[in-house]
């Protein structure tokens, strides 16, 4: 398999967006071409990460509609759909894309537009990321999944929802750096200890807004990369693993199998360990989620997540910083674009231009894109230089 | 809390993917799930529970609040849930609970009286 390279990073800010998604997709595609220097001409192959924009505004068969706008030629253009992880998982179809041969310059993209739906209508199109069966049907929105799994963290390990907050306030000063952020206000933890309940334990300030918002990448083969006028980034491992969308069906609920199973296959596949690791954007869908996705890709033990934010060990100055971006918590979880937008964090770091967020020698990043309540992940690991 | 004691329940076991449900295939007569042969149990229709979450944003066509739980069910396995009957007390994890019916919302469980062994 070739060696692959993220040459152009590029993000439609995330956010209340009045524009459609065709729009955000081809505004982030442009972007990420105008950084790598790669016209539209060169781009062989398009790969489209959302969610259910047929179900938010009735828009379906989207990614030839952004290809198109974003003035790319009559190449393949394929959505893909993992519920949260759809942009991750694009992610990884380019990257085998590329990998493969198949092609040598590859544009990626992950667009949601979810605010022109009501709130009951929003929740309804989530929870289908469950199972509706057993699942969404008995109400089991995607927060009261969640908020379930935070029960069982909190009695098996004594988590606390103080324990939460911390994460809350740790992405929010985050986001507060970072101008393409849907939240750039930080949070104290009283507002998020005190904030409306929306699934017990969890309250509003744990739940990642709804954003509309669009992400894109360049991947091409390394040789390429160093033709083209970007800092190369490597992309050193791309896996995905998956398990049964219901909760029921998983023997405990605090650990996912499908985050286990793909960070050990991308540490394995990179030749690199967890403490290698400089800096991580995680799937923050939930404060919980954080916690657990520390515990499941082996950077904290089982229980012992909470550590992170509480100790200021994945703030930033801390000793790996965790969502430097502000994480889904505070950028916004647009829900198809948020693990193409973790891979721009990761390569803004590692080009050492993330500005007043910077991580100091930053060579080694990890990206984790969950989808569902654990049923879909991918596991991205990111090294600066050609 | 309003305990009751717990009335024998058939339940429906999937000899594929082991999920339990609460009625028969209907006329395809398999798991609705993954299509495989379904055995009927009869279990105490007693559980403890596992997991909890008192939701009050609900989706469309639904009334918040309401107690959604995971429990663990006697003889059978673990199954999602709606909760009922705790009044102001909350449910706790590893509380008993009893099986009351099917609602259109899924199983229904109430809170359960405590074992004897619980009590001693
Ligand atoms: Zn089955």
């Amino acid at each position: 398999m070739r060696s692959v390279s993220i040459a152009g990073i590029g993000i439609a800010s995330f956010g209340v967006r009045t524009e459609n998604a065709v729009r955000l997709g081809a505004e982030a595609c442009r972007v990420a071409m105008a950084d790598a220097g790669v016209g539209p001409e060169r781009v062989e192959v398009f790969f489209l990460g959302n969610f259910a924009s047929q179900a938010f505004t009735g828009q379906n068969h989207l990614a030839p509609a952004v290809a198109h706008a974003a003035g790319l030629g009559p190449i393949p253009c394929t959505r893909v759909e993992g519920a949260c992880a759809s942009g991750g998982l694009a992610v990884r179809q380019g990257a085998l894309a590329v990998a493969s041969g198949a092609a040598d310059i590859v544009l990626v993209a992950g667009v949601e537009k979810m605010t022109s739906a009501g709130s009951g209508r929003t929740a309804e199109i989530l929870a289908a990321a469950g199972d509706f069966e057993c699942e969404a049907s008995l109400g089991a929105t995607f927060p009261a999944l969640f908020a379930m799994i935070a029960r069982r963290h909190m009695h098996e390990y004594g988590t606390t929802h103080e324990d939460l907050a911390e994460v809350a306030v740790k992405n929010h000063a985050h986001g507060h750096l970072n101008p393409d952020a849907h939240y750039q206000k930080e949070i104290t933890r009283e507002q998020a200890l005190s904030a409306r309940e929306v699934a017990t334990p969890l309250r509003l300030l744990d739940c990642a807004p709804i954003s509309d918002g669009a992400a894109a990448v360049v991947l091409c083969a390394s040789e390429i990369a160093a033709d083209l006028p970007s800092a190369p980034v490597r992309l050193l491992a791309s896996a995905q693993a998956s398990d049964s969308p219901a909760l029921a069906d998983k023997g405990d609920i605090t650990r996912f199998r499908a985050t286990v199973s793909a960070a050990e296959e991308a540490f394995q596949s990179a030749g690199v360990q967890p403490e290698e690791i400089d800096l991580a954007e995680v799937h923050d869908c939930f404060t919980i989620a954080e916690i657990l996705a520390l515990e499941d890709i082996g950077f904290y033990r089982k229980g012992e997540g909470v550590r992170g934010a509480r100790d200021g060990e994945t703030a930033l100055g801390g000793a790996m910083p965790v969502n430097t971006s502000g994480g889904l918590k505070a950028k916004g979880h647009p829900v198809g674009a948020t693990g193409v937008g973790q891979i721009c964090e990761l390569v803004r770091q590692l080009r050492g231009e993330a500005g007043p967020r910077q991580v100091l020698g930053a060579e080694l990043g990890l990206a984790h894109n969950l989808g569902g309540s654990g049923a879909t992940c991918a596991v991205h690991i990111l090294a600066a230089g050609a | 809390m309003m305990a009751r004691a717990a009335a024998a329940v058939v339940v429906f076991s999937c000899t594929g993917c082991g999920r339990v449900h609460f009625e028969d295939g209907g006329g395809s007569g398999g798991c609705g799930h993954c299509g495989a042969a379904l055995v009927g149990k009869k279990v105490s229709g007693r559980g403890n529970i596992y997991a909890f979450s008192v939701v009050h944003i609900a989706p469309e066509q639904m009334d918040a609040p309401y107690t959604l739980a995971l429990v663990d069910l006697e003889g059978a396995g673990r199954v999602l849930c709606r909760l009922d009957g705790f009044g102001v007390e909350i449910p706790t994890v590893g509380g008993p609970v009893v099986f009351e019916g099917n609602s259109p919302r899924g199983p229904l469980f109430r809170a359960g009286e405590i074992s004897e062994n619980a009590r001693g």
